[in-house]
């Protein structure tokens, strides 16, 4: 039987496993590096209780803009911080795989075996995405343990579908900046602008009904502002599917531009790099 | 039968980096460097095709596009009849490409670790991973420090991950760029040997070697292409290219008198323009070294020696010398 470009079921299942191969490697390759692997860990600790007290000096004071989202301006921003952690590993994974290949020398002995330069690209950042995943975790365990972070009502279904077109459509801005990566080494603007937009405008910090007018309106048009807002009503208020129809409609929307136009670029940058031997030089 | 690997009139040229002058002042202003130009080659399956020539010259780029990294700018690159640039997933499955460079592994992973992720990448059924790659460490002589961490490895045992790495697949044709660089006699004896014996002569593979050792490409080449400046110089076997380069034959004469008086001698009769070198040996002071070299069609020793013996010049011996083969190589480069 076969599938898409001439690929039999054999050929598909291999391709599914290949991820996987790819993260073996990685946790291996990490996990030799004990020490950082440990500091990790005590950073999530410092980050979680530096909030707290973060949070306890914001106090009430935060309140008028803070009650939409349940009130508790820690859980606000624990869960900020978190889906952000997912967005920057969205938004940079994938030029930082291509680049570490590069300059490590291992990316030419990757193209030239029987695996696609997507399939590479994407394989090796999903230890990031894997680690961050684990991160996140335990940052949301300790705030909850520790300091109350409330979300026994969450819709996690709700949390769970607007955490995957996030991811796709940060990647797909992330792949976009790999394909400048592939083409100029090092620089990428785009990665930049969206990370700076995001952190301003999107609400990570703060919600963004204090911002200034025109730019409320000019935040919803960053993915991110509806990926924060719908995230925060379906874990902290358990909004259901159709109250967080208004968060998934624009993500999905911009996604459906962003990713093939991603996919197209890079396919480009792979060819310009061909054509100018600079596939595998850093 | 048609030819494994055939290149017709293929040309690179690479772009340049601009200076930031040269970005203001001439911004559409191209520059580039012609990396091949016409190449035109054809190697027949089971054959050992040497690319000889010094560095940058243009060997890596040719591997490249035969190995699909690289895009040619014009001109065709077949491999068994298939064009690069159109059929790259096929052609991964046929080829194997030794990177020799070190830095293409997991220095943090054990050899086998390493082996075992590149024979994913290569498709291989995960049931057959380990055989493959037992049998390949134990054909290389690998056994030993196949568990050890890869940092920890030796440059020699580097360059033997690099050749099962790229025979993890037992691909119909091997790529190989300059394989025996930084290895010890020992190893480059045996890894010559074990690419003509086994690789070639009784498994059948294509071998397309890039070398700048000319002893390396007479030991395994069948016919070598030398290149310089990206360009093909003299295709044909290393026989032939030296037929045609050397020209003349080296001998070196051991003489009983004394210098001033061979000196004297030569430089009034016919043998002076044929002296390469003479002077005292080394180790041997008592002797005159008389190095001469003839033409290889026209003129015969007997006649040198003749005319020694007839001016009463005392011969002790006299030895046929090879021309280096690395004299041969620089003759070609510079033809």
């Amino acid at each position: 039987m076969k599938f898409l470009n001439g690929a039999s079921m054999p050929d598909i299942i291999r391709n599914l496993k290949k991820p996987f191969v790819f993260l073996h490697k990685d946790i291996i390759n990490e996990s030799s590096y004990k020490f950082a692997f440990v500091t990790q860990l005590l950073g999530i600790f410092f980050s979680v209780v530096s909030l707290y007290f973060l949070s306890k000096l914001v106090g009430k004071a935060a309140l008028p803009h803070i009650q939409p989202y349940g009130g508790d301006y820690l859980s606000f921003l624990l869960i900020g911080l978190a889906l952000f952690g997912y967005i920057q590993v969205a938004l940079n994974s994938f030029s930082n795989c291509i680049r570490n290949a590069q300059t490590l020398g291992t990316l030419e002995a990757m193209l030239v075996t029987q695996t696609s330069i997507p399939t590479i690209i994407f394989s090796s950042s999903l230890y990031s995405f894997a680690i961050t995943s684990f991160r996140i975790i335990v940052y949301l365990l300790f705030g909850a343990l520790a300091f109350g972070l409330n979300v026994r009502s969450a819709n996690y279904m709700g949390a769970i579908i607007i955490l995957f077109i996030t991811i796709i459509c940060c990647s797909s801005i992330g792949i976009l900046s790999a394909s400048f990566i592939m083409v100029l080494k090092k620089g990428d603007p785009l990665s930049w602008i969206f990370k700076s937009l995001s952190w301003l405008l999107s609400g990570v910090y703060y919600p963004v009904s204090i911002l200034p007018d025109w730019l409320q309106k000019l935040s919803y048009f960053i993915p991110v502002t509806h990926s924060l807002e719908g995230m925060r009503m379906a874990l902290l208020n358990g909004y259901p599917m159709r109250d967080l129809f208004s968060s998934i409609l624009p993500l999905s929307v911009s996604t459906i531009i962003l990713l093939p136009l991603s996919m197209f670029s890079f396919k480009y940058a792979v060819r310009i790099a061909k054509i100018n031997g600079s596939l595998t030089q850093y | 039968m048609p030819p494994i690997i055939e290149t017709s009139n293929l040309r690179k040229i690479f772009p340049l980096p601009k200076r930031y002058k040269d970005l203001i002042l001439h911004p559409f202003l191209k520059k580039e460097t012609i990396a091949l130009e016409d190449i035109n080659i054809l190697i027949d399956g089971g054959e050992i095709f040497g690319l000889l020539g010094p560095n940058g010259s243009g060997k890596t780029t040719l591997i490249k596009i035969l190995s699909t990294l690289i895009l040619p700018t014009s001109g065709k690159a077949f491999i068994n009849g298939l064009d690069v640039t159109s059929h790259e997933e096929k052609i991964k499955k046929m080829i194997g490409y030794v990177v020799s460079d070190e830095r293409s592994f997991f220095w943090r992973l054990t050899g086998r670790q390493n082996l075992r992720f590149f024979a994913s990448l290569n498709n291989i059924p995960p049931s057959k991973i380990d055989s493959t790659i037992q049998e390949l460490i134990r054909l290389i002589g690998l056994e030993k420090e196949i568990d050890n961490v890869f940092q920890n490895y030796s440059s020699g045992n580097k360059q033997k991950m690099a050749i099962i790495r790229g025979l993890l697949t037992n691909p119909r044709i091997l790529f190989l760029d300059e394989p025996t660089r930084s290895l010890d006699p020992v190893v480059t004896h045996n890894l010559r040997s074990f690419i003509k014996e086994v690789l070639v002569e009784q498994t059948g593979k294509t071998v397309l070697i890039a070398t700048n050792n000319m002893q390396e490409a007479e030991d395994l080449c069948s016919r070598v292409a030398i290149i310089q400046n990206g360009k093909i110089k003299k295709c044909d076997t290393i026989k032939e290219i030296k037929n045609i380069f050397v020209g003349k034959k080296r001998y070196v004469l051991m003489l009983k008198s004394s210098l001033e008086e061979i000196q004297a001698r030569v430089d009034h009769s016919y043998l002076k323009n044929k002296v390469v070198n003479l002077g005292h040996g080394v180790s041997e002071n008592k002797f005159i070294f008389l190095t001469v070299e003839i033409d290889m069609k026209n003129e015969s020793i007997s006649e040198i020696i003749e005319w020694l013996v007839t001016t009463g010049i005392k011969i002790e011996s006299c030895i046929h010398q090879e021309l280096p083969l690395s004299e041969i190589f620089k003759r070609c480069i510079n033809a």
